[in-house]
C-alpha cells in the first residue's frame, strides 16, 4: 500500500534527482577532495551513478507501484526486510541531518551574530511546510528551482571563462595514488550513493516507464552538473580547492567583469539555499514516507511535527565544525551509504529473480490488497 | 467538534429549518383577492402599482396589471398591451380558439415579444420586482407575466481599469442580458450555452455561466455548478463576493479567480475553454479556471508584433519582481550585507543615511504604511482633490522628510520604484503589497535568508494552489512543453495550435497552411 496519495511524472522525478545531486555537490565539491584530479573522480562517479540508475529502475521494474517497504519485506522477508527498511529511515534521517548542517554552516558564515538556534527553527519551519504540502509542491517548486540554479551555474561559468585555465586540468597521473581512490570512494558514497533515496519515489510517478526514463535523465542532469561543476572549480583554483570551504561560493566571489558586474556570490548563495532546501527535504520526506509506510499510518503529515522536534534537537546540538563532520563522512558514513546505495539493492535484484518466481502469488495477492 | 456545532448554530441562525416565508394564498381565480395580496404584501412600497381594466366584449372582464414603477417601459405597456386588451373587435379572433381564455389572449391579442404564463403567486412576485409585469385576469388562475422592462443603465464604453491601446473599445456594463448579448457579439457560435440561475435569498441576483459546450472540459462546467449551488447567502451584490465563496483558495493572497470588464477579453478565455460567470449588478465578469501566468496577459499584447511584445510580458514580469524585492532588497544590503555593494554605492548610501535615526527596516516599514495611506487617501477623496493630495502627499511630505533627515533618499526611491512597479501588474498588486511586508519583516530578520525562505515558501504555496482542479502555476510548473509559447513571452500566433489541455477538450484550435506557419501539429494527447 502506498501512503501517499499524491503523483508526480517522470519530468518532475528528473528534476528531483537532479537536484539532489547538485545539491551536495554545489556545496561540497569532489575536487574538494580530490584536487586537480576531481573532474575524472566526478566523471567516474557520473558513470556509477548510472549504473545505480540501471540496478534501481530493475528493482523497482519488477515490484511496479509497489511501495519498498512492501518489496523489502518479499525479497528478505519480514525481520530483514523491515530492519533494511529502518536502516533506510537511520540512512534518511543523517543524510538529512548531515545536510541540514552543512547549510547551517554555510548560513553561518553570511550571518555569524544570529544564534545557531534561530537559523534551525528558520530552515526547519520552511521544510516541514514543504513536508505538509506534499509531494506535488515538492516536485513543482523543484523545477523552479533547478531552472534558476542551471541558469546561476551556466552565468558564473560563463562571467568566470576569461580567468579560466584547462592546464590545471593536467597532469591525468598523480603521485598519490591512495587519495584519488579514497577521494573516489568517498564521492561514490556521498552524493551518488544517496540516489537509493530516489527507490522511495519511483512508485509515486504517474507511468513506471516515465519513471525509469525519469531517472536516468535525472542522474544524466545531476551528474553533468557535477562533473561541470569540478572542472571549472579545478580550472580556477587548480589543487588550491582543496582547501575551499565551499568552492562554488569562493568561485563566484572571484567574478569581476570590468568592475561593473561583481559579487556574483550574492546569487550562488541564494542558489545554494534553494538546492538545500530540495535535498534536506527529499531526506526528510523519504524518512517519514519510510515511518509511515512501515505502520500504516493514514498520512505521513502525522509525523511532521515530531519530526520538527526531532530535526530542531539533534541539529541544534550537533557541532558546526565541518572537519568532524568530515572525518565522520570519511569513517562512517560513505561506507553506510555504498551500503544501502549499492550492495543492498544489488542483493535486492538478484533475490528479485529467485523470489518472485517463488512468491509470485503472494506478491500479487499482495498488490491486490494495497489496491483495495 | 467545535467548529462542527459553530457550522450548526450559524446554519440554524441564519437559515433556519422552518422557512418563515409569508404564508401565500392558494391558486385561485379571483382576481380580488390576488390584488388583495398584493396591497397586503407592498403595503409601504409606492413604487409597487396596480392599474386595473376592464377587458373583453363589452367591457364585462376584470383584468389588472401589476409592476414596478421605474423598471417597466409604460410607453410599451400601453401600445403593446392596454390598446389591444381594451380593443373589442379583437376578441372576435378568440372566439372559436381551442385554447384556454389566458392562453389565447397571449398568442392573438398581446404584441409583447416575451410572454410566459405562471400560477405561483411567489413566482410571480419574484418576476415582478425583477422588472416584469403580471397581467391577472379575474375568472383565470393563471396570470401572464410580460418582458417589458426599461431598466436604467449607462452606456457601453471602455473601461478604465483595463484599458488598451489597441483594440475593440466596448466594456460590460451593470446589466446580465446587455452582457451576454456582448459575448453573443463576440462569439456568434451555436455551441455558446448561456445557462441562469439565480443566487441570494433576498436579492434573487441572476447569474449566467458561459462556456463553449464543444471545447470546455464537462467536469469544470459541472464544477462550476455544484459550487454555485453549494452555498445560501442573503444576498450576492458583486462578483467579487462570487469569488470569494466559490474560490478554491478563499485564504489565498493571489487571485485563482480572474474578473475583466472586457467582453474581447472574456470571449478569449471562453474561446480557450474556459467558463465565465457573469453577475447581475456588476460590470466584472469573472473567469474560471485562472492561472497564474494570466495575470502577466492583457488583450493588446495579440495586437501588435510578437517580439516586442514578448519583451513587453517580461518587462511585466520583472516589474512584478521590482515590487516585491526592491524594498526588501535595499533593506538587506544596508542592514546585513553591505560587503555586496561596490564600494562607491556603499558610500552614497552610508552619506545618505547618515543623518536618519532609525534602522532600514523601521525605515522602510513606515515609509511604505504611510505611501499605502496616503494610494487609499487618493482613491477615496474626490476627483480634484484627489490630485492635491497625491503633490502634497509625494512632493512636500516626502522631501521635507528627507530635508529633515527622518528618513533617506534612497529609501523613498525605493519606495517609489517599488509602487510605480506595483501597478503594472494590476491583477496582482494586492498580493505584491502585501508579500512586500513579509519579505521587509523576514529580511529585517534574517538578511538575505530570511528572503530566500520567503521565497522558497511562496513558491511551494503558489505550487500548492488550484483554480478549478487546474494547477495555479501550469504551464510552467507542471511544466506544459506546447503551452510554453504563451507565458513569459509570446510566440507568434501561428506557434500555438492548441488550447490548453487542462480545461480544453477539444484542443486544436488552428491549423496554417503558409510554409513559414507550419508547425507540427500532432498533439500527443489529443
Amino acid at each position: 500500500m502506498l501512503v501517499e496519495k499524491q503523483r508526480i511524472s517522470g519530468e518532475q522525478l528528473a528534476f528531483m534527482v537532479g537536484a539532489q545531486l547538485m545539491g551536495n555537490v554545489l556545496l561540497i565539491d569532489p575536487a574538494s577532495y580530490a584536487g586537480h584530479l576531481g573532474w575524472v573522480v566526478s566523471l567516474t562517479g557520473g558513470l556509477y551513478a548510472l549504473f545505480l540508475c540501471w540496478i534501481y529502475n530493475s528493482l523497482s521494474g519488477k515490484f511496479p507501484g509497489i511501495s519498498p517497504t512492501d518489496y523489502a519485506v518479499i525479497l528478505f522477508g519480514d525481520f530483514l526486510g523491515k530492519a533494511v527498511i529502518l536502516s533506510h529511515f537511520v540512512l534518511f534521517m543523517l543524510s538529512a541531518m548531515v545536510s541540514f548542517n552543512d547549510f547551517l554552516a554555510f548560513t553561518n558564515l553570511g550571518m555569524p551574530e544570529t544564534p545557531k538556534i534561530v537559523i534551525i527553527i528558520c530552515q526547519a519551519v520552511v521544510v516541514m511546510i514543504a513536508l505538509y504540502l506534499g509531494l506535488e509542491s515538492i516536485a513543482r517548486t523543484t523545477v523552479f528551482i533547478i531552472v534558476f540554479s542551471i541558469l546561476s551555474f551556466v552565468l558564473s561559468t560563463v562571467l568566470a571563462l576569461k580567468d579560466m585555465d584547462f592546464m590545471l586540468l593536467l597532469p591525468l597521473a598523480t603521485d598519490r595514488p591512495q587519495e584519488f581512490w579514497q577521494s573516489l570512494f568517498t564521492v561514490i558514497g556521498w552524493p551518488f550513493s544517496q540516489l537509493v533515496l530516489f527507490l522511495w519515489f519511483i512508485p509515486l510517478v504517474n507511468n513506471p516507464k516515465e519513471a525509469k526514463k525519469g531517472l536516468l535523465r535525472g542522474v544524466l542532469l545531476g551528474s553533468s552538473i557535477v562533473f561541470f561543476a569540478s572542472l571549472r572549480n579545478i580550472c580556477i583554483f587548480g589543487d588550491g580547492v582543496t582547501n575551499q570551504l565551499f568552492p562554488a561560493i569562493s568561485f563566484a566571489r572571484n567574478i569581476s567583469i570590468g568592475a561593473n558586474v561583481m559579487r556574483v556570490e550574492i546569487i550562488t548563495s541564494l542558489t545554494l539555499n534553494f538546492i538545500g532546501f530540495v535535498s534536506t527535504t527529499l531526506f526528510l520526506y523519504a524518512s517519514v514516507l519510510c515511518i509511515a509506510q512501515m505502520f500504516n499510518l493514514r498520512s505521513h503529515r502525522t509525523l511532521i511535527l515530531p519530526l520538527f522536534v526531532v530535526v530542531v534537537l539533534i541539529t541544534s546540538r550537533l557541532p558546526l565544525n565541518i572537519a568532524l563532520l568530515s572525518w565522520a563522512e570519511r569513517h562512517f558514513i560513505r561506507y553506510f551509504l555504498f551500503i544501502m546505495g549499492f550492495v543492498l539493492p544489488v542483493i535486492g535484484v538478484i533475490r528479485s529473480f529467485f523470489v518472485k518466481e517463488k512468491q509470485g502469488p503472494a506478491k500479487k495477492n499482495r498488490s491486490t490488497k494495497a489496491r483495495r | 467538534m467545535l467548529r462542527w456545532i459553530k457550522n450548526k448554530l450559524d446554519s440554524l441562525l441564519l437559515f433556519p429549518q422552518e422557512d418563515p416565508a409569508p404564508k401565500l394564498p392558494p391558486p385561485t381565480k379571483s382576481l380580488d383577492q390576488k390584488l388583495n395580496y398584493i396591497k397586503s404584501q407592498f403595503r409601504e412600497s409606492p413604487d409597487v402599482s396596480t392599474r386595473e381594466l376592464r377587458i373583453g366584449p363589452g367591457g364585462k372582464t376584470r383584468a389588472a396589471l401589476f409592476f414596478v414603477e421605474g423598471m417597466v417601459d409604460k410607453e410599451a405597456l400601453g401600445i403593446r398591451v392596454i390598446r389591444p386588451l381594451v380593443q373589442e373587435e379583437l376578441y372576435k379572433n378568440i372566439e372559436d380558439t381551442p385554447l384556454s381564455y389566458v392562453e389565447a389572449i397571449a398568442k392573438h391579442l398581446l404584441l409583447s415579444v416575451e410572454v410566459k404564463t405562471e400560477k405561483k403567486m411567489h413566482e410571480i412576485v419574484e418576476c415582478v420586482l425583477q422588472g416584469d409585469t403580471a397581467l391577472f385576469i379575474d375568472g383565470c388562475e393563471d396570470a401572464l407575466i410580460l418582458g417589458h422592462r426599461k431598466l436604467q443603465t449607462r452606456a457601453i464604453e471602455e473601461p478604465d481599469s483595463e484599458r488598451t491601446t489597441q483594440g475593440p473599445r466596448a466594456g460590460f456594463v451593470e446589466d446580465v442580458r446587455i452582457n451576454t448579448a456582448l459575448l453573443r457579439q463576440t462569439i456568434s457560435s451555436p455551441n455558446l450555452v448561456l445557462e441562469m440561475t439565480t443566487v441570494g435569498v433576498q436579492t434573487k441576483t441572476k447569474i449566467c455561466i458561459a462556456y463553449l459546450k464543444d471545447i470546455v472540459r464537462p467536469e469544470i462546467v459541472a464544477e462550476v455548478k455544484r459550487r454555485l449551488n453549494s452555498f445560501k447567502i442573503d444576498a450576492l451584490i458583486t462578483s467579487g463576493m462570487l469569488t470569494e465563496l466559490i474560490s478554491d483558495a478563499p485564504h489565498s493572497i493571489f487571485p485563482v479567480v480572474a474578473y475583466s470588464e472586457r467582453p474581447d477579453k472574456v470571449a478569449s478565455k471562453i474561446l480557450c475553454g474556459r467558463v465565465a460567470i457573469i453577475v447581475d449588478g456588476t460590470p466584472f465578469v469573472l473567469t474560471v479556471p485562472h492561472l497564474f501566468i494570466e495575470n502577466f496577459q492583457v488583450p493588446s499584447d495579440y495586437a501588435s508584433p510578437w517580439v516586442f511584445q514578448s519583451f513587453v510580458r517580461l518587462l511585466r514580469l520583472f516589474s512584478f519582481l521590482v515590487s516585491i524585492f526592491t524594498v526588501p532588497f535595499y533593506v538587506g544590503i544596508t542592514s546585513f550585507h553591505q560587503e555586496l555593494l561596490p564600494n562607491k554605492l556603499a558610500m552614497t548610501i552610508a552619506a545618505a543615511r547618515m543623518a536618519v535615526p532609525f534602522s532600514a527596516i523601521v525605515e522602510a516599514l513606515v515609509l511604505a504604511f504611510f505611501f499605502e495611506i496616503l494610494r487609499e487617501a487618493s482613491l477615496r477623496i474626490p476627483g480634484v482633490a484627489g490630485g492635491a493630495v497625491n503633490i502634497v502627499g509625494a512632493l512636500v511630505v516626502g522631501e521635507a522628510a528627507v530635508n529633515a533627515g527622518i528618513v533617506g533618499a534612497p529609501m523613498v526611491i525605493a519606495i517609489s520604484l517599488s509602487a510605480i512597479a506595483n501597478f503594472v501588474v494590476t491583477p496582482l498588486a494586492e498580493s505584491a503589497t502585501l508579500l512586500r511586508y513579509v519579505f521587509l519583516l523576514l529580511v529585517g530578520f534574517m538578511g538575505f535568508y530570511g528572503l530566500a525562505y520567503g521565497v522558497i515558501v511562496t513558491t511551494l504555496y503558489l505550487t500548492s494552489l488550484y483554480s478549478f482542479g487546474v494547477p495555479y502555476l501550469s504551464p510552467l510548473s507542471p511544466v506544459i512543453p506546447d503551452q510554453l509559447g504563451d507565458t513569459v513571452i509570446r510566440t507568434p500566433i501561428w506557434n500555438r495550435v492548441f488550447r490548453p489541455r487542462q480545461f480544453a477538450k477539444d484542443r486544436k484550435r488552428a491549423e496554417f497552411r503558409l510554409t513559414h506557419q507550419k508547425q507540427n501539429t500532432k498533439d500527443e494527447n489529443h
